[in-house]
């Protein structure tokens, strides 16, 4: 309870220059792809705590106000935080999809924004890797496009587990999140080596906690 | 205050060995404030089997019991089982008592000097059915003790766990005092119960210890446990704050 409150200031704070800031990626990412539209995409960094988490939620939420019908998946099953970012118990999630033991109608829970739906890791497998490259996970994906405009993943850290490069081969769409002044730019290279070499496409890359400085102008509109 | 951990049964283990010894604990209970205890009997540690049917029946017996002698205190059925490979297998068969009987609560009480190398694949088994295993008392568990990162793997995997009031309290001594308060500020529990067995020796020292976790806390960290085992009898979802590993002290620190 020492641990700060996960805050997802698109939701609390719509107008903020932050959350302006997310609009932008996601319309960087609706024109990035001109033939077909990304239906499903997935969000990684290279290592931990980078920001991973926080930008899936963030990027799902500005989805979900555009209008679209998104399903944000945690499958980070090594570390999964999802459900305490959006308070709700893991009883019940995708572990259970792929495993067959839950329809995805069972296994997702409504969020508190209007069209985003939200489904946890569910129990934390001994094997994730075998379950997220699983035929179940082929099913899984399909299945939740006929539900979904947009599906979107929270991952593991690419160079820590081969998990993030399973799934981004199966994915429309990965993003790389890079911490500015924490990432190093050897992994960050080695990171898209391993995506590249996974034949996932990479839409692009988010540059997190870049020191603003104060004069700079986002502040201008914001503010009252 | 509810406890959710206490061995107030007759007859049942270590804990009350007779009606009057029982007795003798819910009155000691009602003077803390405790309105509501969960009767856990020790299953399968190689001593004491209480399956259970024989637990509910044995709370109702003790509640009926404790109302004609004006002890307003109300027993709930639960069971702190061992840890071992075939507890699904006999929840299926109905052996298991999850705590209150409603909720999805499991006890799971490992051996005092190890984490068994199963553990946790068997908990994996244990959420997939539909279960929340709670790991009981791990403060005193010398494997733990040793290699904290053990529990920090648990609780991130979906393990909740519950502290004994008497840790907090510092009867267990001073080294358990502060690993249970390493393990609270790591956001690695869940629970704080009384793990009572008697009114001497093993008494309840919930009242105690709620007042030292409001003084060390602040009020915010005597709701949250507070709340978790309320909710317990709601058959609701508890309350988790992100696990964090335990921080190796300093060798000069302050505490």
């Amino acid at each position: 309870m020492q641990a700060g409150k996960r805050k997802l200031i698109t939701k609390q704070n719509p107008k903020s220059p932050i959350s302006e800031q997310y609009r932008t990626i996601r319309t960087n990412i609706q024109f990035s792809s001109i033939d077909e539209e990304i239906r499903t995409l997935m969000v990684t960094s290279s290592g931990p705590g980078e920001g991973k988490s926080t930008t899936t939620a963030n990027l799902a939420i500005v989805f979900a106000q555009q209008g679209k019908r998104v399903l944000m998946v945690d499958a980070d099953m090594r570390k999964p935080t999802v459900h305490y970012t959006f308070g709700m118990t893991n009883t019940l999630g995708l572990t259970n999809v792929l495993t067959r033991q839950a329809t995805i109608e069972e296994a997702v829970k409504p969020s508190n924004v209007e069209l985003l739906d939200i489904m946890t890791s569910g129990p934390i497998p001994p094997n994730p890797a075998e379950l997220l490259s699983s035929k179940g996970m082929v099913q899984f994906l399909a299945d939740a496009k006929d539900e979904y405009d947009l599906v979107m993943f929270d991952t593991p850290p690419v160079l820590a587990v081969t998990d993030a490069q399973i799934l981004s081969n199966k994915c429309d769409g990965t993003i790389l999140v890079i911490s500015s002044g924490k990432t190093e730019i050897e992994k960050a290279v080695k990171t898209k080596e391993l995506l590249d070499a996974a034949k996932s496409k990479v839409l692009g890359i988010v540059l997190n906690n870049k020191k603003m400085k104060k004069n700079d102008h986002y502040y201008y509109y914001g503010t009252k | 205050m509810i406890d959710i951990h206490c061995h107030i049964l007759p007859d049942a283990d270590d804990g009350a060995a007779n009606y009057t010894e029982s007795l003798l604990m819910a009155k000691q209970a009602a003077k803390e404030g405790i309105r509501k205890i969960i009767a856990t009997p020790h299953h399968q540690n190689g001593k004491y089997r209480n399956v259970k049917a024989d637990i509910i029946q044995s709370t109702e017996k003790l509640n009926d019991y404790l109302w004609s002698e004006g002890v307003k205190i109300e027993i709930l059925p639960g069971q702190e089982t061992r840890i071992y490979g075939e507890i699904l297998e006999d929840y299926q068969k109905g052996e298991i008592l999850t705590l209150a009987s409603i909720s999805t609560y499991l006890f799971i009480e490992l051996p005092s000097g190890h984490v068994p190398r199963y553990t946790g694949q068997l908990l994996y088994d244990i959420q997939m059915s539909g279960l929340t295993p709670v790991i009981v008392h791990p403060e005193r568990n010398a494997e733990i003790i040793e290699q904290p990162d053990k529990l920090y793997s648990l609780v991130k995997n979906g393990a909740a766990t519950q502290v004994t009031a008497a840790s907090i309290a510092g009867y267990f001594g001073k080294k358990i005092q502060r690993f249970t308060f390493d393990l609270i500020e790591a956001n690695l529990t869940h629970f704080v119960a009384s793990d009572a067995h008697n009114t001497s020796k093993r008494g309840f020292k919930m009242e105690e210890a709620y007042e030292l976790l409001k003084k060390k806390y602040g009020t915010e960290s005597l709701y949250y446990f507070m709340d978790n085992s309320e909710i317990i009898l709601d058959a609701k979802d508890i309350y988790r704050e992100v696990p964090e590993r335990v921080k190796k002290k300093k060798l000069f620190g302050f505490f």
